[in-house]
Formats: structure tokens, C-alpha cells, sequence
């Protein structure tokens, strides 16, 4: 285990962000990705993702770990999920007490992401609760707004087409990672994961919400 | 049971905080990381600062032995003590109101030891016939006081040593009295009965000691099913008079087992070192009935296979015989045997520290506990990731 740590919700985003950090310039391995089952925890998701934050905060203490990250998605209020607002004072919870300057209510960062500096001299912590730092959704929303110029058509066709599906089998607010799922599926090789979205160069690179989430990497693991 | 630890300027503890702290307690940390430290400083809480205790540890660091005058440079008329190897820096604090403290704040229970400087003067009080005696009292002087800088004065040096029972002077000249050494606490008023059990092993005297007290109750049982542990074919424990001829005055005595097909008994000291640890904590435990046993080293002699077996007994004598352990280890098959046992025990909370320093600029270097509940514990192992 490398001591930057970047804490994720589940394999997916490990293998989507491990791509992502390699093609900003940080060398294999020198960042741990990591979704919580990694860290000990019973199963992966952000409830025990924000569960295997408090360990690794701990961890800060003594340099076990040196930077810390954590990428959690912001859910649907609407759906019975935290959604943005208490994601974020869940996160809060933990930070306050250890010493972190934690605004409440949050400041509108957007595509900067947070970065919170800590009163003991303490590194640095970095949260991104997909897909914007302020509204609800998931990083399937980030990548549909991150998406290539040369893609955009596939991804209009994408969103059509799961429009178009009468009885939908899942629900409203996952109408993203549906659409998501189906433009993966028409790829030259159809099925990909998230990581294949960085290594297929699909996304455009300078996009707002690209470049943040990229320059926000950086500024997390200096 | 203590329940929660604040230590203050002892060893290498700046300000140590343990909020809370189970029945049964492991603490791991790297090599001078303060595991022997915090040991030290619950014999001291647990004998609510007892003087032989005190004297105690220091012979087992060999710190009673003089080599240098480290207050020799100071304004203050310097004395060598070897009590001052438990202040940090192992120095006398220049300034008062920097105390050892050791206490429990969540029972209002501690032990606080202060070097001071006084002065010796009479004082006439009423004995009971309403007689005026004159008696000579100790007046404490400031460090700082303007007085040491003139020759009026020359105070001596002391500690005095506060509990929430009663407060006293202790001398520190090492010359001045007579030290007795104990590793079983007790005598002063308050204190918790312990036992402390060191990373050496007791000699067969020690233990045919211990065992007398235990011979005959129910503890012969368990120490039975503690050899078993290592050698589950021992039937029998005794402890015999070993000849050592017609010169030798006290017969000393060894401790023998018998094995299921052996026709005549054994040496337990042949059998390896796990028989006589786990012989020797067992008996600990029993000794320590009420109140608390240190064990510096579990792991010491017990081979990592019998080691969950060996935590299932202390676990399990802890609660029958309401004793609080604090182990240390630094083996991390020990960590996952105590992991394992305490999780599977859900008569008693198992915690483990772990000392770590720490590296947040304002306080660098500060020794802090991370505290893990068994719960949390048993997660890390189970993940297979590095707690110690």
C-alpha cells in the first residue's frame, strides 16, 4: 500500500481513476486506488466508502497515509439516496473534529472540486461528490458531460434510445448510467467499463468538468 | 477497571489521551514507540505511586545505575537522582506546574508526581494535650523563585507525590534510602491489585512462588488446560524439590508435568518455553484477581499456532476473574489471534492500540494511540491489511 490514497465507491471507479491519474502524468502505482472492501470493509458503495474514510483520516495521523482523496457520488435525494447536500455533511461529520476547515453550507467549488486544509498542520483533504460538487447524480452525469466532440452524436443516440424504451426496467434517476452503459456498448469493442472511457480517449480533454477533475487530482496528490 | 488513561510528561509521553479502554487491551507501535512506557505508567496508576514500584522500574532499565549529573549545569542546586529518567528528556522540568500525571478521568482517579524544591522549618502545633510541639515541615520553594539566586537559601529536591487519597514526599537522592523491589503492587491506600508480567521469564522459584498461592483452588484446573494448550498429553502438574546436595542450603523447587503414556514425570523446563509462559501468565491472572495485569511481550515463547488458544484462556479468565489485561506485542500472528479470540468472546471487549507519532506540523512528534475496537480490528486483519 503507497501512502497517497484515493478512495473510491467500487471497482469501476478504480479502474476508471487508476487510468485517469496515468494519463495526467502520475506513474502506476505511485497513487493507491482503492474502493472500501480493499480497506476492509464488507462491500463496496459510499456508505462503506465514507465507513473506510474515517480509518484512513486516522491513518493521517502518524503518515501511514500522506494524501488522501476521496470520489463518492452525490446519489438521488429524489430516489431515497443522500443525495449532494447530506453527502456532503456526512463527509463534514468527519472532517470538523480532525481539524479540517470545513465550510457549512458548502461553498459552490463546482469543478474545482473541494480541497480542505487542516488547522494542525495535517495534509490536505480532497472530496468530489460526483457529478458536479453540487447537485445530485452520479459519475456516469460527469462522463456524459465530459464526453469527446467526435462522441457527441453517439451519445444523443445513446439518451434516444433509452428514451425510447417503453417499461423501463430501471428507475428515473438512473437514466445516466443507462445512457452511459449504451454508449459504451456501441464502442468498437462493445461492454467497456468506465476505464475504457480514458483509455479510448473519449472523453474531451478540455472539457470544464475534465479539466477540473483533473487539475483537482493534482492539487489532492501534490 | 480503568476506564479511560491520561498520561502527562512521563517517558515520552507528552500528552497521551485514551478515552477509553476495553477489559482486554493489546498495544502494538514500533520500537520505542512507548508500549513499555504505558506499562509503566499503569503499574504506577495501579499503586497509586507506590515508592517501591517507582523504584522498581527504574532497576528494570538498569536506570538506577549513576553515570552522569544532568542538572550539574542548571541554576538549580543540582542533585542526581535516577528518578528523573521518568520525566521526559529523562530531566527534571526546570519549571513547575509540569507534573507526571497519570489518571482516569472519567473516575476522578490518578497519581501525580511532582519535582519540587523546599525548604525544611519548624512549625508549632497543638498536640492533643494541648501541648505546642514544634515539628519540621517541608515548604515548598518556586523554581523561579527570586531567593534560589541569593544565598539565603539552599532547597533540597523531592518528589511529592499527589493521589486522590493522600499526598507525600518522596526522596530522590538515590543514596538516601533503601529501595525494595516489587512486581506486585499494593500498600498504598486506593491501589488496584497487579501483576506485571516482563518479557523474561520468571525463574522456577518465582513460579513454585505463584503456584503455592494457587495450588489446591480453582486455578489448578485452568493451568492444567493452559499446558494443554502447548502439550495437549500432560495429565499433571507439580512442583518437587530439586537435590542440589548436601551443600546447598534451601532445596529449590522445579515444576514437573506428567504425560498421558510417560511412566514417570518430566521437567517442565525441558518441554520448551511455551509451558512456562503460558504457566506464567495463568498464574499471573490468578495473582491479579480484581485488578490488572501487564504482560510486556505476549507472544514471547508461544509459537503463532497456539497463540488464538492462548488468548481464548486469557480472555476468558479475564472475565471470570475480573481482571484487566494490557498486553504488547509486536508479532503480527499475535494481532490476529487476539483479533479472532476477542471477536469470538462476546463476554468481553477486546481494544488495541496502536502507538504511532505524530506528523501533523503543530504538534510533530507527539506520541499518540490509535485506537481500534475489536470490531474495527478484525475488519483490518481480515482485509490482511498491516495494523501494527
Amino acid at each position: 500500500m503507497t501512502q497517497k490514497t484515493l478512495l473510491v465507491e467500487g471497482e469501476a471507479d478504480q479502474i476508471f481513476f487508476e487510468a485517469l491519474l496515468r494519463t495526467i502524468g502520475y506513474k502506476k502505482q505511485e497513487i493507491t486506488v482503492g474502493p472500501p472492501r480493499e480497506y476492509g470493509a464488507s462491500g463496496n458503495g459510499k456508505g462503506n466508502a465514507i465507513f473506510i474514510f474515517e480509518d484512513l483520516l486516522d491513518s493521517l495521523n502518524d503518515g501511514r497515509v500522506t494524501r488522501l482523496g476521496l470520489v463518492v457520488d452525490a446519489d438521488s435525494k429524489s430516489s431515497g439516496g443522500l443525495g449532494f447536500l447530506a453527502t456532503y455533511q456526512r463527509i463534514e461529520k468527519l472532517l470538523s473534529p480532525r481539524g479540517y476547515d470545513v465550510q457549512t453550507p458548502p461553498s459552490n467549488v463546482g469543478f474545482d472540486g473541494f480541497i480542505f486544509d487542516n488547522r494542525n498542520g495535517l495534509p490536505k483533504i480532497g472530496i468530489w461528490i460526483m457529478p458536479t460538487n453540487k447537485a445530485d447524480g452520479y459519475i456516469e452525469d460527469w462522463c456524459l458531460a465530459s464526453a469527446a466532440a467526435a462522441e457527441n452524436q453517439l451519445v444523443a443516440q445513446a439518451r434516444q434510445a433509452v428514451n425510447s424504451i417503453n417499461n423501463k426496467k430501471f428507475p428515473e434517476h438512473f437514466f445516466s448510467k443507462a445512457c452511459t452503459s449504451t454508449w459504451l456498448a456501441w464502442q468498437r469493442t462493445p461492454g467497456g467499463g468506465l476505464g475504457s472511457l480514458i483509455g479510448n480517449k473519449l472523453l474531451n480533454e478540455n472539457s470544464e468538468s475534465y479539466k477540473g477533475l483533473s487539475n483537482w487530482l493534482r492539487k489532492v496528490f501534490y | 477497571m480503568i476506564d479511560s488513561l491520561t498520561i502527562r510528561n512521563f517517558r515520552l509521553f507528552d500528552e497521551l489521551e485514551i478515552p477509553k479502554l476495553g477489559q482486554v487491551n493489546l498495544i502494538v507501535g514500533k520500537n520505542n514507540s512507548g508500549k513499555s512506557s504505558l506499562l509503566e505508567a499503569l503499574s504506577i496508576f495501579a499503586s497509586q505511586g507506590n515508592p517501591a514500584t517507582l523504584s522498581t522500574l527504574l532497576g528494570q532499565h538498569d536506570e538506577n545505575l549513576r553515570f552522569d549529573n544532568p542538572l550539574a549545569n542548571s541554576d538549580i542546586g543540582a542533585l542526581e537522582s535516577s528518578f528523573r529518567h521518568f520525566f521526559p528528556k529523562r530531566t527534571f522540568p526546570e519549571r513547575d506546574g509540569a507534573p507526571i500525571y497519570i489518571g482516569d478521568k472519567n473516575k476522578d482517579y490518578f497519581v501525580q508526581i511532582e519535582h519540587r524544591l523546599f525548604q525544611e522549618a519548624f512549625e508549632e502545633i497543638q498536640d492533643e494535650d494541648g501541648d505546642i510541639v514544634r515539628r519540621l515541615k517541608r515548604i515548598p520553594v518556586e523554581k523561579d523563585s527570586p531567593d534560589l539566586f541569593s544565598d539565603q537559601i539552599s532547597p533540597n529536591q523531592a518528589l511529592h507525590i499527589s493521589t486522590k487519597h493522600r499526598s507525600f514526599w518522596l526522596d530522590i537522592d538515590d543514596s538516601s534510602h533503601i529501595r525494595r523491589r516489587s512486581r506486585f503492587g499494593g500498600g498504598e491506600p486506593g491501589a488496584i491489585p497487579y501483576v506485571y508480567v516482563p518479557t523474561d521469564f520468571v525463574t522456577p522459584e518465582q513460579l513454585a512462588g505463584m503456584w503455592d498461592k494457587a495450588a489446591l483452588t480453582e486455578a489448578e484446573n485452568y493451568l492444567l488446560q493452559a499446558l494443554q494448550i502447548i502439550e495437549e498429553d500432560v495429565t499433571g502438574l507439580a512442583f518437587v524439590s530439586k537435590d542440589e546436595g548436601a551443600l546447598s542450603r534451601e532445596a529449590k523447587r522445579v515444576a514437573i508435568v506428567k504425560l498421558k503414556d510417560e511412566p514417570s514425570p518430566i521437567p517442565l523446563a525441558g518441554m520448551g518455553d511455551g509451558m512456562t509462559r503460558v504457566l506464567q501468565i495463568v498464574l499471573s491472572l490468578f495473582s491479579a484477581k480484581g485488578g490488572i495485569l501487564l504482560l510486556d511481550e505476549f507472544e514471547n515463547g508461544l509459537h503463532y499456532s497456539v497463540q488464538k488458544q492462548a488468548w481464548d484462556l486469557v480472555l476468558f479468565l479475564a472475565k471470570e476473574l475480573s481482571v484487566q489485561v494490557f498486553a504488547t506485542t509486536h508479532s503480527r500472528d499475535c494481532i490476529e489471534a487476539f483479533s479472532a479470540a476477542s471477536i469470538e468472546d462476546t463476554k468481553i471487549d477486546g481494544m488495541l492500540f496502536r502507538f504511532g507519532k505524530s506528523v501533523a506540523a503543530n504538534d510533530r512528534g507527539r506520541v499518540f494511540a490509535t485506537v481500534f475496537t475489536e470490531e474495527r480490528l478484525g475488519r483490518l486483519t481480515e482485509a490482511n491489511i498491516e495494523v501494527r
